[in-house]
């Protein structure tokens, strides 16, 4: 069958060592088998002694599989026909598309997959399923042709001159070491430094909270005892340029606010906290009024809103900051300033 | 028997009756004069037929054990006073109450009461304190109602608990919002404006009546909406997709691949 492994001859680049006998033997028996022998052709496993897989086909059995990969064909002939009359007949916009969607991708699939099965049928069932071996020739260059490459390598290093050419010797260092340059000046986009920014929101004195949809400021009395609203600085009402100071205006019943400096900060049981989740930034707005818990849909943060919002569950770290709210003569609540402390994520510089 | 100890057992019987009359007397004056200086709870309203059915049947059907019997509340259950009818009618309505087991969250289920049953009690409920009455609006608000500012308004104050399409989702400790997916638009409206269990209030100072009935009116057609990819998988969104996706789809790339590479 096939020769034994020859170990390969351990060589160095530019220093020609003599082949030992047994890989010169090697190589010898190697080049002078006759070219089927040296791979290209499969031999039948009962020559290479192979326990041989008689394969003994019923033609009764035959025909079925032959009719059984016929069938499938058909199928797929048939949905590929199917396909085109849906497409004509049925109205693509009935059901939001979804009749048609069903109809052509159904089809389409169908067509695909009787198609896909009738071939691996036709493998597995009237296929032959004789073992066969082919045999590959050993990996390796004979030394001639390695010997040949290095000559060829080394007289091409000799040949571009850069021991003897001195411009080009520097010009190719002084290239090189400036290429990598442009890629770290692209980091720089990585900036600019937020600087005070992440600190503010838009919220300063006097300024009303309104509601986020109707951008109508909020009166006290407006929301019901267990009642929750979203609201915004008047006059940046859109979320997404001010996505520091979306907030949360709730309301208590009398003596439900356990925290005497939560209280205070708020307006006759009426209390405003930032919306933004401390752990990951997340709009937090699941309001359970009668636990006063604060639910955080992305990881489950919880905060107890009757106290100061301690975190009480969860992987947020910090409680959510609170917004001094008063109201104006008007009966309009308003803020007393901006927030005391960042809103939102942890960052690096918040210390 | 001597006719002297006859005469004294006579007296005897005598003075007993008299005790016996006196003390019906007594009773029966006592009740009277209760009945003229008793406070009357409901005087004012027991004109409406509904109220003493309704106070009969809060009675029989079992809210007064929890919720006492003027529905003044106790330890297991908070007080009725105030909370409307449009309370009563939400959760007997949704079957709600009576609360079968105290858990965290109490489940929809069949109504135990019939329509007209819910809302005598509603009536009796209603006359303990003021609150919040059942909605009334018919087919001519619904046509004010703007879809598309719906669901503004629901993504806004509603989809953080009740998901974007109303498919409900988990809250703390076991609650959970329901789904929207059984409630008809009055019991949306009812929830709104009652706060039902943990949810918030959503007064008609914020959000106005109008503004109600476009948020329902939002519910009402994403309910009936067609999911163009055929399969809505609840409607809860990517997880449960990517979920199907990887165990389902690649699941059955997987054994395709083991039936084409098995020996026939």
């Amino acid at each position: 069958m096939s020769d034994a492994p020859k170990p390969r001859p351990a060589r160095k680049i530019g220093r020609r060592t003599p082949l030992t006998d047994k890989a010169a033997a090697a190589q010898e028996a190697m080049f002078s088998r006759p070219s089927d022998d040296a791979g290209t052709h499969p031999v039948p496993a009962e020559s290479l002694d192979i326990e041989h897989d008689p394969a003994q086909v019923d033609p009764r059995e035959d025909k079925f599989a032959e009719w059984q990969v016929g069938v499938l064909f058909i199928i797929a002939a048939l949905a590929a026909v199917g396909f085109v009359v849906a497409y004509v007949l049925i109205d693509p916009n009935a059901a939001l598309g979804r009749d048609m969607n069903y109809a052509l991708g159904g089809l389409f699939a169908t067509s695909l997959l009787a198609m896909g099965a009738g071939f691996v049928l036709w493998a597995k069932k009237i296929l032959p399923h004789d073992k066969m071996v082919q045999e590959r020739h050993d990996f390796f260059s004979p030394e001639e042709e390695e010997i040949a490459t290095e000559d060829t390598f080394l007289k091409g290093f000799q040949e571009m001159g850069l021991g003897s050419r001195r411009v080009l010797r520097r010009s190719l260092l002084a290239a090189g070491a400036l290429l990598p340059i442009p890629a770290v000046m692209l980091l720089r986009d990585l900036g600019p430094l937020p600087h005070t920014r992440l600190r503010h929101t838009a919220w300063r004195e006097g300024i009303k909270l309104v509601d986020v949809e109707s951008k109508l400021p909020i009166k006290i009395g407006d929301i019901e005892i267990g009642g929750i609203a979203t609201v915004m600085p008047e006059g940046h009402e859109e979320p997404d340029e001010n996505a520091l100071s979306p907030t949360i205006l709730i309301r208590f019943a009398p003596g439900e606010i356990r925290s005497k400096k939560e209280a205070s900060w708020g307006y006759q049981d009426h209390v405003a906290y930032s919306k933004i989740c401390s752990h990951a930034g997340c709009p937090i707005s699941l309001y359970e009024q009668q636990t006063h818990h604060l639910l955080c849909p992305c990881h489950q943060s919880t905060f107890d809103m009757a106290n100061d919002a301690n975190v009480i569950f969860g992987p947020a770290a910090r409680r959510l900051p609170q917004l001094q709210i008063t109201v104006d003569g008007d009966g309009y609540f308003v803020a007393k300033g901006d927030y005391s402390q960042p809103v939102g994520p942890s960052f690096w510089e918040r210390g | 028997m001597s006719p002297s100890t006859f005469a004294r057992r006579l007296a005897s019987r005598r003075r007993q009756l008299a005790s016996a009359a006196i003390v019906a007397v007594a009773l029966g004056l006592l009740g009277m004069l209760y009945a003229a200086i008793a406070p009357r709870g409901s005087a004012a309203t027991s004109a409406d037929p509904a109220v003493d059915e309704g106070r009969s049947l809060f009675q029989s059907l079992s809210c007064a054990s929890c919720h006492g019997l003027n529905g003044e509340g106790g330890k297991r259950a908070p007080s009725l006073i105030g909370v409307g009818a449009a309370a009563v009618d939400f959760q007997m309505g949704t079957g709600r109450m009576p609360l079968q087991q105290h858990g965290a969250e109490a489940p929809r289920k069949r109504p135990v009461a019939s329509e007209g049953d819910i809302l005598k009690v509603a009536a009796y409920v209603a006359s303990l304190g003021p609150g919040p009455a059942i909605p009334q609006f018919d087919a001519a608000d619904w046509q004010k109602a703007d879809t598309a500012y719906g669901g503004a308004l629901f993504r806004t104050n509603c989809a953080q608990c009740h998901n974007f399409a109303g498919s409900g989702g988990a809250l703390t400790y076991g609650k959970y919002a329901p789904s929207l997916s059984d409630a008809t638009p009055t019991q949306i409206y009812e929830a709104m404006i009652t706060g039902p269990e943990n949810m918030p209030v959503f007064g008609d100072k914020q959000i106005t009546p109008d503004q109600k009935l476009a948020i329902i009116n939002y519910v009402r057609t994403i309910k009936t909406q067609a999911d163009p990819g055929g399969v809505g998988l609840g409607r809860v969104g990517p997880v449960t997709e990517t979920v199907v996706g990887w165990l389902v789809g690649i699941g059955v790339l997987v054994i395709v691949t083991i039936w084409i590479g098995a020996r026939a």
